[in-house]
């Protein structure tokens, strides 16, 4: 790089204009011993900037931070672990108690039943049997009619909301 | 996140915190414990890490914190805050050695007399190669702000150098 080409790069890092790149350019150039006066007087600068660079952090502080998370990441496997097995535990529970309340109510149901005597509503003339039955069928289809009417009416009753809706 | 992720994504990063912690506490033992406390800290919450949009920008910001408290703290106790990291000899003769250490504590010198934001900015740009971008995210600054800042220091530090130029 000519001693040109270094004084423009200058002028470009004083305003705030260069890269990255270009400022390491620039700190390899003032390393150079042949700069004119006007450049030298920069230096300084330079050199302070190439050597107040940090060091690294070496191997020696991997070693010492992963030794301080390894014991906690057998922790939380072991944590995680008991867990697991609580977690086993409780399903085990929730499965019993489910059962346990399933049976108990069973017999409750049974008990119900079993205490109605059924043998006193029992119809044996077979004329009444066909007339209750016509009368339950006939009342079934009432219903049935009603409904359809009730949908249909719901359905036109729409039909117009959107046909509103879109005009 | 298992132990190898954290080694690979989050290890690496080792280097650009230790730097923000030295340029804040001017002290490399301190800057290492820093980086130590922040990547435990990062370690023990790795399980909300998915919720962090930028983990090297949520971990700049750990290491700026700490290192402040740290800072803060030594101020408290008296020990003052030393700012004569770098001193280091490299390769020249004695002559050029003391030489160089005039120049180097004159640059110094003007850089600790700069306002701490526009040095920061500076120092984290011209020494430790951050982009403009990872100042920003670092010193939680907009973007334009560190760019005036670095715009600002330099110019101050040219007009002294060529003002000390005239008095010699």
């Amino acid at each position: 790089m000519d001693h040109q080409l270094i004084r423009q790069l200058l002028d470009r890092y004083f305003e705030g204009q260069t890269s990255l790149e270009e400022e390491a350019q620039l700190r390899r150039a003032f390393q150079r011993k042949d700069l004119p006066g006007d450049l030298k007087g920069y230096r300084p600068l330079f050199d302070y900037l190439e050597q107040n660079a940090a060091p690294e952090l070496g191997d020696a502080f991997d070693a010492k931070l992963l030794a301080e998370l390894q014991p906690q990441e057998a922790k939380v496997r072991h944590l995680s672990a008991r867990t697991w097995v609580l977690r086993i535990a409780a399903a085990v529970a929730l499965a019993i108690g489910a059962f346990w309340m399933y049976e108990g109510y069973q017999p409750a149901q049974h008990q119900e039943v079993a205490g109605v005597d059924w043998s006193k509503y029992e119809v044996e003339d077979p004329k009444q049997a066909f007339a209750i039955t016509s009368s339950a069928l006939k009342r079934a289809s009432l219903e049935l009619n009603q409904g359809t009417d009730v949908a249909a009416q719901g359905f036109e009753r729409n039909l117009k909301e959107i046909s509103r809706f879109f005009e | 996140m298992n132990l190898e992720t954290f080694k690979s994504d989050i290890l690496p990063i080792k280097t650009k915190l230790y730097r923000v912690a030295l340029r804040i506490t001017g002290n490399p033992q301190e800057a290492e414990d820093v980086v130590q406390e922040t990547l435990i800290k990062v370690w023990e919450q790795r399980q909300e890490l998915s919720t962090v949009r930028n983990i090297e920008a949520w971990c700049m910001q750990l290491t700026k914190n700490r290192s402040i408290d740290k800072r803060r703290l030594r101020f408290n106790q008296n020990e003052g805050l030393d700012g004569a990291y770098g001193l280091s000899s490299s390769a020249h003769t004695p002559d050029q050695q003391a030489e160089l250490s005039d120049s180097y504590l004159q640059i110094q010198k003007l850089m600790q007399e700069l306002p701490e934001n526009q040095r920061m900015a500076m120092q984290l740009r011209d020494v430790d190669g951050f982009t403009y971008q990872e100042i920003s995210d670092t010193l939680e600054m907009p973007l334009a702000q560190v760019k005036t800042n670095i715009f600002r220091a330099r110019k101050s530090i040219r007009n002294k150098l060529t003002a000390l130029w005239t008095t010699n």
